[in-house]
């Protein structure tokens, strides 16, 4: 019996140690459709990054939409894949997120992903994995002569030592798209749709990659926007950029959405 | 009004804002890029007494649709304008895709230093 009971001991706790080593998934919950898209999801969002962080796998729903009204930090991150197959909604208030930033003297990036083995993948549906800034409002917002009003925020800094950024999407940024810092880095398939419905509503600094890291390579990239496709700035060694298609149509965006329904059929 | 502020394509820097500061940036490669629309496809800016080193980039196969496509120079004390020139006319810039487009044979490299 005591035997019986060791080896039901020794079982049981084997089973624990395997779960433990087992990769980890953090499907993200949603409020956005019970709330009528009003609820933040920031806080599910921040806590499934914080459970996975050690080898999990971060999934944002299929297709299911989420209220990010907070920034996002996610740093010491190891081993992690993000699936970003929803559609994430940035605050559509311009005022509070602009106390926010304006309140900061440092740079706030929307999103902070920094660690060691990321990769992030959005949906292979062309309809999901988007983020959305809300940027029109933004771009209306621009003083005359000016270049942009103050208080914006950056979209996202990926900071990663060994990782990738696949399928990223990037809906009417408010300026600033992705900062990729650290080394050895692989971006494809992404696209920046920063078209303005007005002319006289210019998405200002809407770079799509500003690049500061070594061995990076980015590739199929579809960026329409109001400053740089890829700006290289200082520490970038090896980068290599191919195949990708960059401008903006200025002639309404049903043009541009034919250009990019063709450049990925 | 605009004009500075067009998209600028594929640019290096802006460098050497903080003039303490010593920028440094090298073998930067671009291949095969469709540029449609923008003012310059490829560019090169640094700001006056900032310092650094940019060496070994590279822009190959660059083809431009409605943009004036060729690279600048913003602020150097050295400056060099080479032409990217491909030019597609209007007819062609509604119908493009990546596939349809022949790629520039031109290659340029700028060494600066």
């Amino acid at each position: 019996m005591i035997s019986l009971l060791l080896t039901i001991g020794i079982g049981a706790s084997a089973v624990l140690a395997q779960n433990s080593t087992a990769p980890k998934t953090c499907t993200i919950p949603s409020k956005y459709e019970s709330s009528n898209g009003t609820a933040d999801d920031s806080p599910a969002i921040a806590s499934a990054f914080a459970e996975c962080k050690n080898g999990g796998n971060i999934v944002f729903e299929e297709g299911v939409d989420y209220n990010i009204f907070r920034p996002l930090l996610a740093e010491n991150l190891t081993d992690v894949t993000i699936s970003m197959n929803g559609n994430l909604h940035l605050p559509q208030d311009i005022e509070s997120t602009r106390a926010l930033i304006l309140a900061s003297s440092a740079t706030i990036w929307w999103f902070n992903i920094k660690g060691s083995n990321i990769h992030y993948t959005g949906s292979e549906n062309i309809n999901n994995g988007w983020i959305n800034s809300y940027g029109q409002q933004w771009w209306d917002a621009n003083p005359s002569n000016g270049t942009g009003i103050t208080g914006r925020p950056h979209l996202m800094v990926f900071n990663v030592q060994g990782g990738s950024i696949k399928r990223l999407k990037s809906r009417k940024p408010i300026a600033w798209n992705v900062q990729i810092k650290g080394s050895d880095i692989d971006i494809s398939d992404c696209i920046v749709d920063a078209v303005s419905d007005k002319w006289e509503s210019f998405p200002f600094n809407t770079d799509a990659f500003d690049i500061g890291a070594s061995n990076v390579r980015i590739t199929n990239l579809v960026a329409f926007n109001g400053d740089d496709a890829v700006a290289v700035n200082d520490g970038a060694h090896n980068l290599y950029v191919s195949d990708s298609t960059i401008g903006y149509q200025t002639h309404g965006t049903s043009q541009f959405w034919a250009m990019m329904v063709a450049c990925f059929n | 009004m605009f004009q500075l502020t067009f998209p600028v394509g594929l640019s290096i820097g802006s460098l050497g804002k903080s003039q303490g500061k010593f920028a440094n940036v090298s073998n930067i490669h671009f291949d095969r890029i469709t540029v449609a629309g923008g003012l310059y496809a490829a560019r090169l800016k640094s700001w006056v007494g900032g310092q650094g080193l940019v060496e070994n980039v590279t822009w190959v196969s660059v083809i431009s649709c409605h943009a004036d496509i060729r690279m600048s120079t913003n602020n150097l004390t050295v400056s060099f304008d080479l032409s990217l020139e491909q030019h597609m006319d209007m007819e062609q810039c509604r119908h493009m895709t990546p596939e349809k487009g022949q790629p520039s044979t031109e290659k340029h490299t700028t060494n600066p230093d």
